[in-house]
């Protein structure tokens, strides 16, 4: 089974197939019309099934060189930084119009910082306090966008 | 004449003192951006759109068309400085331009390229100027059904273009073009695939797919790498290059300019295919008796590229002007751009809006000219920011990231998509699948399904009508060529050859 999961080819064939499928069945949801008058599920009806055919021809590439695969290092893939800075980006949503953006920045800055592996968090504290001076200085006084800076501000 | 009242017309407005410092801002960002390892100019410019959003729309397109100019020359700078080529299109830069900045030369080369650029941009903009009027004129005559087969034969040109498996690469744009049609149907008012999320109904940002896949991706691509440059940065050496050089790259120049120039304006072409198409020419005109051989610092292998580059940069704007597709991603964006500021790109622009049509045009000449000025004298400021860390560039990249696609909208749920298509570009990476094409048919998606709604009405339901209309058809031919050509196994091997040089 690990072999499998080596299979780039494999897997990129089975994401294709997957997300055609689930667009075809979604079109199912509205109207086909006629080839004339070509209802809201017309086209990415006829787009689902050619993804999900290319996902097939793909994953057909991938199986005939399976054996190369099962030899091959695999894939590597490393999930750490992208939960870190998927965390911060989510975060960095959630407090920029509740909290302000110097929290917001700070958050940001500071947590996807800790996924290099070469991180130092002094530095990190430097740049995260530059960062927010600097973007409260271009984004609010400088282009006057609309944003909270602090929690109490309004 | 015509071209001159036009071109009057265009330099008084790309020649105000307001729109020059828009021009001179959108250089200098898109340098300052672009010069970091590992930013092409899709993430540079998507980056960017938001400091243009209060603008008046003339101005933010001439910062725009800075942001890019600026972008890609300051790819070139890391190319030729660290041998991190931050975009595709300055991979072949590196090849030469690297190995003259280990011997001492990187001033030369950085002269060289930012000399053929200027050059080059000079000709591809009077280039733009004879060609778009007549081409607009062209295009008023296509029906639906020749924009349709137009934009197929677009997305088989970024097909073509696109790295590695051709079956993927025709996947992607699949995947992009559904993922365009999310959102509320023009025709029927019915919203497609929004599970009952009401800002999906609006569709799904362009700006945060760019920014996601490009900028986040792209970092998260970068973090499992680790870092391995090296700056030359206490030798640039003189950056005017000599007499010899001039000499040695007159005839580069000239010929990555024109080949640059026919290249750019075709679909799925641009900067990409002009530089690596020019690099062969050069090294295959210079033959093995070049000295030095190219790969080892030969100032051909710069020049040639540099300038065919930023003439491809240049006039892949023409069928964005003149038929509203945009030819590759960055230009993708520049339709983003255009439509935030309420500008619907096409054949209309140049009569509804002559001033936009021609201040732009004047004003990539201006932008082009604004980077030798520029970069010259601030070589050494780039050279610094070349030394920060990617430990620290990469989450002040991301806040900016964060930051600018909040303010499109002011909503957070543009947050969520780029964190979201961070996570997507992450895989698609990892699985070989290559994002310039999804992010072109993410673009065109709805237009394509809007003119085969028309063009099929038009025909009462006749698929025929593709065939028959002869703009159409040859369109078509010329995409099937495309795609049978793609397939010889002859070629497929050329192709992976070229590619495998970055």
């Amino acid at each position: 089974m690990n072999g499998f999961l080596k299979n780039k080819d494999l897997l990129a064939g089975i994401m294709f197939i997957a997300v055609g499928l689930i667009f075809v069945v979604g079109a199912y949801n509205y109207q086909m019309g006629t080839a004339a008058r070509m209802g809201p599920g017309f086209f990415p009806r006829i787009l689902g099934f050619i993804m999900a055919g290319l996902g097939f021809i793909i994953a057909g590439i991938g199986l005939k060189n399976q054996a190369q695969y099962a030899q091959s290092e695999g894939i590597g893939w490393t999930w750490k930084p992208v939960i870190i800075l998927t965390v911060a980006v989510v975060l960095f949503g959630i407090t920029l119009p509740t909290l302000g953006m110097i929290i917001a920045i700070s958050l940001l800055t500071f947590i996807s910082g800790v996924a290099a592996h070469d991180k130092n968090y002094r530095e990190l504290a430097f740049i995260t306090v530059i960062m927010c001076i600097f973007c409260a200085g271009v984004f609010i006084w400088g282009l006057k966008l609309q944003m909270k800076l602090f929690p109490w501000s309004g | 004449m015509d071209l001159l009242s036009n071109l009057s017309l265009g330099f008084g407005v790309a020649l105000t003192a307001t729109n020059i410092l828009y021009a001179l801002i959108g250089c200098l960002l898109g340098t300052l951006i672009g010069v970091l390892p590992g930013i092409g100019p899709v993430a540079t410019i998507a980056m960017l759109l938001p400091t243009t959003y209060a603008l008046p729309p003339v101005s933010a397109l001439i910062m725009l068309a800075g942001i890019y100019y600026g972008a890609q020359y300051g790819g070139s700078t890391t190319a030729i400085l660290v041998n991190l080529p931050g975009e595709s299109s300055s991979v072949v830069t590196a090849l030469d331009g690297y190995q003259m900045a280990r011997k001492g030369r990187a001033g030369a080369a950085l002269g060289m390229a930012a000399i053929g650029s200027f050059i080059a941009g000079s000709f591809s903009t009077l280039l733009v100027a004879a060609f778009a009027p007549p081409l607009s004129e062209a295009a008023l005559k296509f029906g639906p059904a020749d924009y349709f087969s137009l934009m197929v034969l677009g997305l088989f040109a970024a097909i073509a273009m696109a790295h590695g498996s051709i079956v993927k690469a025709i996947a992607m744009v699949v995947l992009g073009i559904v993922l365009g049609l999310v959102g509320t149907d023009v025709n029927s008012g019915v919203a497609r695939y929004s599970f009952d999320v009401p800002e999906l109904t609006d569709g799904i940002g362009f700006v945060g797919v760019a920014m996601g896949i490009f900028g986040i991706g792209e970092i998260l691509t970068n973090l499992e790498q680790g870092e391995d440059r090296e700056v030359f940065t206490s030798k640039v050496g003189r950056l005017l290059p000599t007499v010899q050089d001039f000499k040695d790259s007159w005839g580069a120049i000239t010929r990555g300019t024109l080949l640059g120039s026919v290249l750019g304006i075709l679909p799925g072409g641009g900067a990409v295919l002009a530089s690596f198409a020019s690099y062969t020419l050069e090294k295959k005109i210079a033959g093995p008796k070049a000295n030095p051989p190219f790969g080892q610092g030969n100032i051909r292998g710069v020049a040639a590229p540099e300038s065919a580059n930023n003439a491809g940069a240049q006039t892949s704007f023409i069928p964005l002007l003149t038929l509203g597709i945009p030819p590759n991603a960055v230009m993708a964006l520049m339709v983003g751009a255009m439509t935030i500021h309420n500008i619907q790109p096409g054949p209309q622009v140049i009569t509804a809006n002559p001033q936009l049509f021609w201040g732009l045009i004047a004003s990539m000449w201006v932008g082009n000219a604004m980077l030798v000025i520029l970069n010259l004298p601030l070589i050494g400021m780039w050279v610094q920011l070349l030394k920060i860390p990617y430990r620290l560039l990469y989450p002040m990249i991301l806040v900016f990231c964060a930051i600018g696609v909040y303010t499109v909208n002011n909503t957070t749920f543009d947050v969520w998509i780029i964190a979201a298509f961070g996570v997507i570009g992450y895989i698609f990476a990892k699985l070989e699948c290559e994002a310039a094409p999804l992010l072109l048919g993410f673009i065109l998606g709805p237009m394509m399904e809007e003119n085969l709604r028309r063009a099929m009405l038009l025909s009462r339901g006749d698929p025929m009508v593709f065939l028959e209309r002869p703009i159409s058809a040859s369109m078509l031919v010329l995409a099937g060529l495309l795609l049978v050509v793609l397939a010889l196994p002859a070629i497929r091997k050329k192709r992976d050859e070229t590619f495998v040089e970055d």
